[in-house]
């Protein structure tokens, strides 16, 4: 359970960074006062930690995108603890390739996270957790397949869990000073976390193959395909709450892809009935074709949409293809150029069909 | 401040096709003079080139086209040289210049001449591997895309009244009135860019090359893998027949010729290439005494056709036999001598001075070398202001040729600004 | 202003004419949007053709192009000075290709005609959106900056050097500034100083230079890399027992191997030893064997006992002279082994050199004296000098070339040019040719008191939609993008842009886009070709 001998654990720690001065600001999700739910919060009074929450049970706004409205423009030397989830942290990671955010002088740090539950239901009350567990199935179908939940990709990385003693593990040199700065001493003997985190990996690692296989069947052909897009009303929200989808403008809200009357005209007529607005099915090939490579599965798009379209589980379907094409997987090794701008000699090896 | 000079470059493959655009872009005025009816020499035969196997007719095609549409560059094919007098800064070629029978300015290329031609002969462009009209040019894509007619295959040169062509064409661009002319050119320097010619493999009777039919040259494979060559770019033996099992033999005349032709390593390995795309289940053998690789990105081209030394063995040719169908290629490794069976043969035959390269040598006044290449030191002739380059001096590859190429071009530009500044 | 559009329909003789109804397609064309004029004609390309389009450019008032004919290939030349020469911006034409894309290659007469028709209308949708752009030109300092002054440095000094540019020349090696080529006209040597930055473009690139603490800034048009290469070291090569007092080096003055020869017995074995090092710098060296005959033949001259012998794995003679001399070696009955150089050892006062036949197997043969023929490596300090100006280094850490056949002299980066063995292992003779082949392309291309014609379908950045993200710097092949930290935007050069558009490719936001083949000229293109 979240608090205790969980994420809240992290609290103590982050209050001891700001009085020492390990970091000038830290980044995590605290509850809102008013209303109960949760946004992210840059903190630097170390007595306003005690209403954080570093693993709400529900995903508001990304981390990643938190991250980048801050140090977008560079950190100007702040340095910053960001506590957040690990596919939010891929999100940032991701962004920092793209030069969208700044992680010179952050440190992340992630935690083993057990899912959360879908954003529209907790707002109307219908399923208002205060807390999840790792069995917990009323978590998002996205996180359900989730593999990469308890993956060590911060500079420091908390396992936890039933049963489990909690560890804090340092990814880099960065973790590892934090660490020395708090006064604290790495946990040396961690493979009961690790045998524990590669369970659960790979129960959610046959799930999403099996869930993804049936929904590349259902999708399959432009026909199936939008039963499951039909309900789309075009209000954009999947790509204004994405954490990489960075474009100050979308390529789809440009005037350029406004058609006159005319043309739609002639378009109708051609094809006897034309669905207005135009471009649902483009909107959605057009933004797997520029982001996919970098999708984290974090699931925000499914979570905003109105409408109910699984938006986030079609995209990891695609994604997880396109990045494996690549030998890419978005978020996890730092050092990667993102593959769109890399360039090997030997490119989508295997694509090639014997034929002798 | 720019210097200009007119510059003769004789031979219009790549080397003189760099050297001429060098020339230009330097403010001097070129006059190419080929001996046949395109440009592009030998580099348009091929589909790729080594070692990036990039396509050749995407990377020759652009510069071709640039030439011939620089009007510093002043183009004379179907002409050869027939003496050269003067001092460097103020030479005078003397040219003949070979009727082509059509008017180049009107001829637009659309190539119905070609369908109403009754007279053919061997295509010597394709290695003789399929057959041409009387009017025609040697390939798809040559240029200038402008037929010329072979007086010594046109049945009206032989005294027929034929107009087949004239009628066909509606540009009026059929002269048959046109002359060979003599001219004359000054000229402050020359460039001889005549490239080298492959030995007659039919000279090395152990290889049975012409007298069984399973047996290739190097460039006969070219044409036969060239998608613009006589069988569109399938690999076939000479009766239609799919190859199974090819030998690919290495050195043929090295020894004879005292010579390493610099090229063939490369090229067969480069046929690997074409060999597995074009004929995958064929099994491929590749006989090599030495591996001449000098380049630094070659050994890895090496690896890329040939992974882990596949198909790849040490061992010396010693003579290739018919066996009915078959040919059985007789190998020495080691001093041992054993034998294997194939249906297609390739042979690489070494390079040689070019066709009427001694007749040339005479009329422009230089030496030739004791092997019978131009006489060269660096790309200086006998001759002051008379510079040889690529493969007209010794064998080369592209590469190598071009560098020559440019190195000319400079020295050429020197010799003239040496002249002007009055020396 | 009103658009007014003219299409000209060539019919090339019966090219086109024979496959497509022409008159059929006026009464489709003149209804097309802004078009005030169609008309056909025999043949555009000719003398006539070009005269009467640049009347009717004039009569007519056209403020846009459409020419239906043959391939842009052939003739986009042509009719972009017959546009200039009629007094309209030669941007503002679109070609449509009837010929080789639809005459040429549709059967059906009335299937080609509707293609045509098509092609047409789709040109002239292009037309219409299409700006004027400007031709210009850029002045361009012929002064050239020259790295490294062994063979070809100095080769291209003497060549270059005179009174119509400056040349800089930079070699870390203090004794060139009071060296050979001091005194001459126009040339500034800067011994003991090294490349410390490049700015700017083919043309204008400022530069700086720096020794110690002392910095200088000079202006060039170009630069050449001359940094050469060096051959391993023993050390470097690393094979077992390298130490061994019985082997050497092959040193390039060959008068360095007699003290070696001194005190070994009357017939001493020489074993020339092939290849050494290829195997860690993964490619051969090209020179070496001719490099290692000759030194045999003067080696049996000098010392006629000698008994000589070779370990190799291939011999590497390519051109006229190399066989002559390995045959040579041959008759003198020079012994060659066929082997894989594993080790060295002391057997009493000979040295034992193992190695791998090819059969896998091992064999070893005793010499008094080992002679390491060794692989060429690129100069030390390449490396740093292709990362300060930004140009390949290929994976051997020699400099790549432009295009491997057709641009040696060139690198990636325009205005940055190669010669001599900087770019990969060259003989003395070969490095002197190079030399002069890159001069004379600087001399060609940089000529003094001329400008530079520059591209004129670059790519521009919307600053308000640009996120910084550097995805279009990161895919431009020409080093044309640059990305300003203040601005936070990315900004192309247009000197060097090329309009290839990999950067309009790249860009998610749309931010990017190619002047003369914009989004909406594109998009309008296909939609009326689809319609």
């Amino acid at each position: 359970m979240t608090g205790g001998m969980g994420p809240q654990a992290l609290v103590p720690l982050l209050e001891r960074a700001l009085q020492k001065g390990t970091c000038d600001a830290v980044l995590l999700p605290m509850r809102t006062p008013r209303n109960d739910s949760y946004a992210f919060v840059l903190v630097r009074d170390p007595l306003l930690l005690q209403r954080s929450d570093p693993l709400p049970p529900v995903q508001t706004v990304t981390g990643g995108r938190a991250l980048s409205s801050l140090t977008r423009h560079g950190g100007g030397g702040l340095r910053i603890l960001a506590v957040m989830r690990p596919c939010e942290t891929r999100g940032a990671i991701e962004l920092a390739k793209l030069g969208q955010v700044d992680l010179k002088d952050v440190t992340l740090i992630t935690m083993d996270c057990p899912g959360t539950v879908p954003l529209p239901m907790f707002a109307r009350g219908e399923l208002h957790p205060s807390g999840i567990d790792f069995s917990d199935q009323s978590i998002r179908p996205i996180c359900q397949i989730c593999d990469l939940s308890c993956a060590a990709v911060g500079d420091l990385h908390l396992g936890w869990g039933e049963g489990l003693a909690p560890v804090l593990l340092p990814g880099n040199e960065r973790g590892s000073k934090v660490l020395q700065d708090l006064g604290l001493k790495a946990d040396h003997d961690a493979s009961e976390w690790s045998a524990a985190a590669g369970r659960r990996a790979q129960a959610r690692r046959e799930e999403r193959e099996v869930r993804l296989g049936q929904l590349r069947t259902s999708t399959s052909g432009l026909d199936n395909l939008m039963v499951h897009l039909d309900s789309c009303i075009n209000c954009h929200n999947c790509m204004r709450v994405c954490p990489v989808c960075y474009c100050r403008v979308c390529t789809f809200d440009l005037k350029r892809q406004e058609r006159s009357a005319n043309e739609v005209l002639d378009l109708a007529k051609t094809r006897g009935h034309l669905r207005m607005p135009m471009d649902t099915l483009m909107f959605h090939l057009g933004r797997m074709n520029h982001m996919s490579l970098n999708c984290v599965s974090c699931g925000a798009c499914e979570d905003a949409c109105p409408a109910g379209v699984p938006i986030a589980q079609v995209f990891a379907m695609v994604s997880d293809r396109t990045q494996r094409a690549f030998g890419y997987r978005a978020g996890m090794d730092r050092k990667q150029r993102p593959p769109l701008i890399t360039f090997l000699e030997e490119e989508l090896e295997g694509e090639d069909e014997q034929r002798c | 401040m720019a210097r200009s000079g007119d510059i003769l470059v004789i031979g219009a493959g790549i080397g003189g096709i760099k050297a001429s655009q060098l020339l230009s872009k330097a403010g001097h005025q070129v006059h190419m003079v080929e001996r046949t009816a395109h440009i592009g020499g030998t580099s348009i035969k091929f589909e790729d080139v080594f070692p990036n196997l990039e396509c050749a007719t995407c990377m020759l095609s652009p510069l071709e086209q640039e030439l011939l549409q620089d009007p510093r560059i002043h183009l004379l094919t179907l002409t050869e040289l027939e003496g050269l007098e003067g001092s460097p800064g103020d030479l005078t070629a003397r040219l003949r210049q070979k009727a082509r029978f059509v008017n180049l300015d009107n001829c637009i290329g659309c190539g119905a001449c070609y369908d109403a031609c009754p007279a053919s002969a061997i295509n010597e462009f394709e290695e003789g591997l399929s057959q041409r009209k009387a009017i025609y040019v040697p390939c798809a894509g040559a240029l200038p895309n402008v037929p010329h007619i072979d007086p010594e295959v046109c049945i009206r040169f032989k005294g027929e009244e034929c107009v087949a062509c004239q009628e066909a064409c509606v540009f009026e661009a059929i002269e048959y009135a046109q002359e060979d002319k003599a001219l004359e050119l000054k000229a402050g320097a020359v460039l001889v860019a005549v490239g080298s010619a492959v030995m007659d493999a039919k000279q090395l009777k152990r290889f049975s090359y012409g007298t069984h039919p399973g047996v290739f040259t190097a460039l006969e494979l070219e044409r036969l893998n060239a998608s613009n060559g006589p069988t569109e770019g399938h690999i076939r033996l000479r009766d239609g027949r799919e190859p199974k099992r090819i030998a690919l033999v290495h050195c043929v005349g090295r020894r004879e010729r005292t010579l390493c032709s610099a090229v063939c390593c490369r090229y067969l390995l480069k046929f690997r290439h074409y060999l597995r795309h074009k004929l995958p289940c064929a099994e491929v053998c590749e006989y090599h005494t030495d591996l001449c690789l000098p380049n630094k990105g070659d050994q890895h081209f090496l690896g890329e056709m040939a992974p882990g030394g596949e198909g790849l063995m040490r061992a010396e040719v010693v003579r290739v036999e018919g066996e009915g169908d078959s040919l059985k290629v007789v190998l020495s490794r080691d001093g041992q001598e054993f034998s294997e069976t194939f249906d297609m043969v390739v042979l690489s035959p070494a390079l040689i001075p070019s066709d009427g390269v001694a007749e040339l040598a005479q009329k422009l006044g230089v030496e030739l070398a004791d092997d019978g290449f131009l006489a060269v030191k660096g790309v200086a002739s006998s001759r002051p202001g008379v510079f040889i380059l690529g493969g007209a001096s010794g064998p080369k590859d592209i590469r190598e040729t071009v560098i020559e190429a440019m190195a000319a071009a400079g020295e050429a530009r020197r010799t003239i600004m040496a002249k002007e500044d009055g020396e | 202003m009103k658009a007014r559009v003219g299409i000209y329909v060539c019919e090339c003789g019966n090219n086109i004419s024979d496959q497509v109804d022409i008159a059929a397609l006026i009464p489709i064309l003149e209804d097309a949007p802004g078009v005030v004029k169609v008309m056909p004609f025999r043949l555009l390309c000719s003398k006539e053709g070009q005269d009467f389009l640049e009347a009717e450019i004039r009569q007519e008032g056209l403020t846009h192009l459409v020419v239906a004919a043959c391939s842009p290939r052939q003739h986009l030349t042509t009719f972009m000075e017959v546009s200039k020469r009629g007094g309209l911006n030669p941007y503002l034409l679109q070609m449509a290709n009837i010929r080789e894309q639809c005459a040429w290659v549709t059967l059906d007469r009335k299937e080609a005609t509707e293609k045509a028709a098509r092609m047409i209308r789709a040109a002239t949708a292009r037309v219409v959106r299409q700006a004027p752009l400007p031709e210009r030109e850029v002045a361009a300092n012929p002064d050239l900056l020259i790295i490294g002054v062994g063979i070809s440095g100095a080769a291209m000094v003497r060549t270059l050097a005179g009174p119509e540019r400056r040349l800089y020349v930079v070699d870390r090696d203090v004794a060139v500034t009071e060296g050979p080529l001091s005194g001459m006209e126009g040339v500034e040597l800067y011994g003991g100083w090294q490349l410390e930055a490049v700015r700017g473009f083919f043309g204008n690139f400022e530069v700086t230079l720096s020794s110690g603490d002392s910095k200088k800034e000079i202006k060039v048009g170009a630069v050449a890399i001359c940094s050469g290469s060096r051959t391993m070291t023993l050390q470097e090569m690393d094979y077992p027992g390298w130490e061994d007092p019985g082997v050497v080096l092959l040193p390039p003055d060959l008068e360095a191997l007699m003290p070696h020869l001194e005190g070994l017995p009357e017939r001493p074995k020489v074993l020339f030893v092939h290849c050494a090092g290829r195997e860690k710098v993964g490619y051969c060296s090209g020179t070496c064997c001719l490099r290692s005959f000759r030194a045999m033949r003067w080696l049996a001259e000098k010392v006629p006992a000698a008994q000589l012998a070779c370990l190799y794995q291939d011999i590497c003679v390519p051109g006229r002279k190399g066989e002559k001399e390995y045959q040579g070696i041959l008759g003198a009955g020079v012994r060659m082994t066929w082997g894989r150089l594993t080790g060295l050892s002391s057997q009493g006062r000979r040295t034992a050199v193992s190695f791998l036949r090819e059969d896998g197997s091992s064999g070893q043969e005793t010499a008094d004296l080992v002679v390491m023929v060794p692989a060429t490596v690129p100069d030390p300090g390449a490396k740093v000098l292709m990362d300060i100006i930004g140009a390949d280094a290929g994976s051997t850490g020699f400099v790549e070339e432009g295009h491997p056949m057709l641009e040696p002299m060139a690198t990636s980066v325009r205005g940055i040019y190669v010669a001599g063995s900087a770019s990969g292992p060259r003989n003395a003779e070969a490095s002197m040719l190079s030399a002069s082949a890159a001069a004379a392309q600087i001399d060609a291309e940089l000529r003094p008191g001329e400008t530079l014609r520059l591209e004129a379908q670059t790519s521009q950045v919307c600053e308000a939609l640009c996120t910084g993200c550097r995805n279009c710097l990161n895919v431009c092949t020409y080093g044309a993008i640059v990305y300003d930290p203040v601005a936070q935007t990315c900004q192309v050069n247009e000197a060097i842009c090329r309009g290839c558009g990999n950067c309009v490719a790249a860009c998610p936001s749309g931010a990017i886009s190619v002047k003369g083949a914009t989004y909406q000229q594109i998009l309008q293109e296909i939609r009326e070709a689809v319609r």
